[in-house]
């Protein structure tokens, strides 16, 4: 949202980064270069912390489906305890 | 009579203890290992995670030991992390990791443990460089373990000398941490500067190790040189985040029914001077 609302401000105001780019005595161009940039860096890290959490949350939930496999035996029947040619201790 | 307080004695239960066993693409090595394990090490529980091993080495797994077959390959971190949920999960005491190459000695995880149960520190490390050794590695991997070495020096205030050493005991409140949260990429020297600063106790004790003898290793020349550098950045960030993230895990309670239940999770406050914020299981 926070993002966002820069765009929201350019909507009512168009004429905002030309004169933003007057008093600071920088070429549109370039002011317009630097805010779009900055735009991009803020969705890409957004997006990237998402991603990070998501793969946390997906290895905890992989190492957990693979203990409950073990679990509930339904590893291959060679690997269940007991089986037939368990090494003696 | 007085004075005498034999009936009162009750002797305190063995800890039990949880060999966890990370392979990939082992098959060539597994099956000696394991068996080694056994003979050497009846009294320990072993468990094997197979981190989405595409070569038969699952079936080359003695029958009788517990795989935990990870759906598709998490690396040696998220490996070590599954042992150690599964640690948590089945209330065992210490964990103790052992490498599925061969190079760890069944023989020197008894002392491995020992110098655990003497409550001194909280993780041991099996260092291959802390006596005089015959153990040989690449110019590369001596230079990493180098620089590696003085980074933690200066950043933890450890003077560990294998510090990339995989072979490795914890006590039960390590395992939780782990449970909990454990390094993916590199984890070896990450944890010990989050243990650390965490507040946990760290120390090292000399072992012997064989040369690895079947597969190959995953840290070529290039690898090397990106795996020091990357580990570096990875631990000056570690100054500037939390030690160890809080929260619950799944862990077994002493005293109930064997199944799992969401356990509290306490860290240590004492060295790290923090609170303790115990997380009440809802």
């Amino acid at each position: 949202m926070l993002i966002g609302l820069p765009f929201v401000g350019l909507a009512f105001w168009p004429n905002g980064v030309g004169w933003i780019a007057e008093n600071l005595r920088i070429q549109y161009n370039t002011l317009a270069l630097i805010c779009v940039s900055v735009f991009l860096f803020l969705v890409v890290f957004e997006l990237l912390t998402i991603v990070s959490v998501q793969d946390q949350k997906i290895t905890a939930l992989a190492q957990l489906v693979a203990i409950l496999m073990e679990k509930q035996k339904l590893a291959e029947p060679e690997h269940r305890p007991g089986a037939a040619d368990a090494p003696a201790p | 009579m007085p004075g005498d307080h034999s009936h009162n004695f009750r002797p305190t239960p063995a800890p039990r203890c949880l060999v966890i066993v990370p392979v990939f693409n082992e098959s060539g090595s597994i099956r000696k290992v394991i068996l080694r394990l056994c003979r050497a090490l009846p009294q320990f529980d072993v468990l094997v995670v197979d981190d989405g091993s595409t070569d038969d080495t699952v079936r080359q797994v003695p029958g009788g030991i517990p795989v935990v077959s990870l759906p598709f390959n998490l690396g040696i971190g998220g490996a070590m992390q599954t042992g150690y949920r599964y640690a948590a999960l089945h209330g065992y005491d210490v964990a103790v990791q052992v490498d599925g190459d061969g190079q760890h000695r069944p023989s020197e995880v008894c002392r491995l443990v020992d110098h655990l149960l003497e409550d001194k520190v909280d993780l041991v490390i099996g260092s291959r460089f802390l006596a005089e050794t015959r153990y040989r590695q690449t110019v590369i991997r001596r230079f990493g373990s180098l620089v590696l070495r003085a980074v933690i020096r200066i950043l933890a205030g450890l003077d560990l000398t294998d510090c990339t050493s995989g072979f490795r005991s914890a006590n039960r409140k390590v395992i939780l941490a782990f449970a909990h949260w454990y390094p993916e990429d590199y984890p070896e020297p990450e944890v010990v500067l989050l243990l650390r600063r965490a507040g946990y106790r760290v120390g090292e004790l000399a072992v012997r190790m064989r040369h690895r003898r079947t597969g190959r290793s995953s840290i070529g020349l290039w690898r090397g040189l990106f795996y020091v550098l990357k580990v570096t950045v990875c631990l000056l960030l570690d100054l500037v985040r939390d030690p160890w993230p809080s929260g619950k895990v799944m862990c077994h309670v002493p005293g109930h029914l064997p199944e799992p239940v969401p356990g509290d999770l306490r860290w240590p406050a004492a060295a790290s001077g923090r609170s303790q914020t115990p997380h009440v299981q809802a």
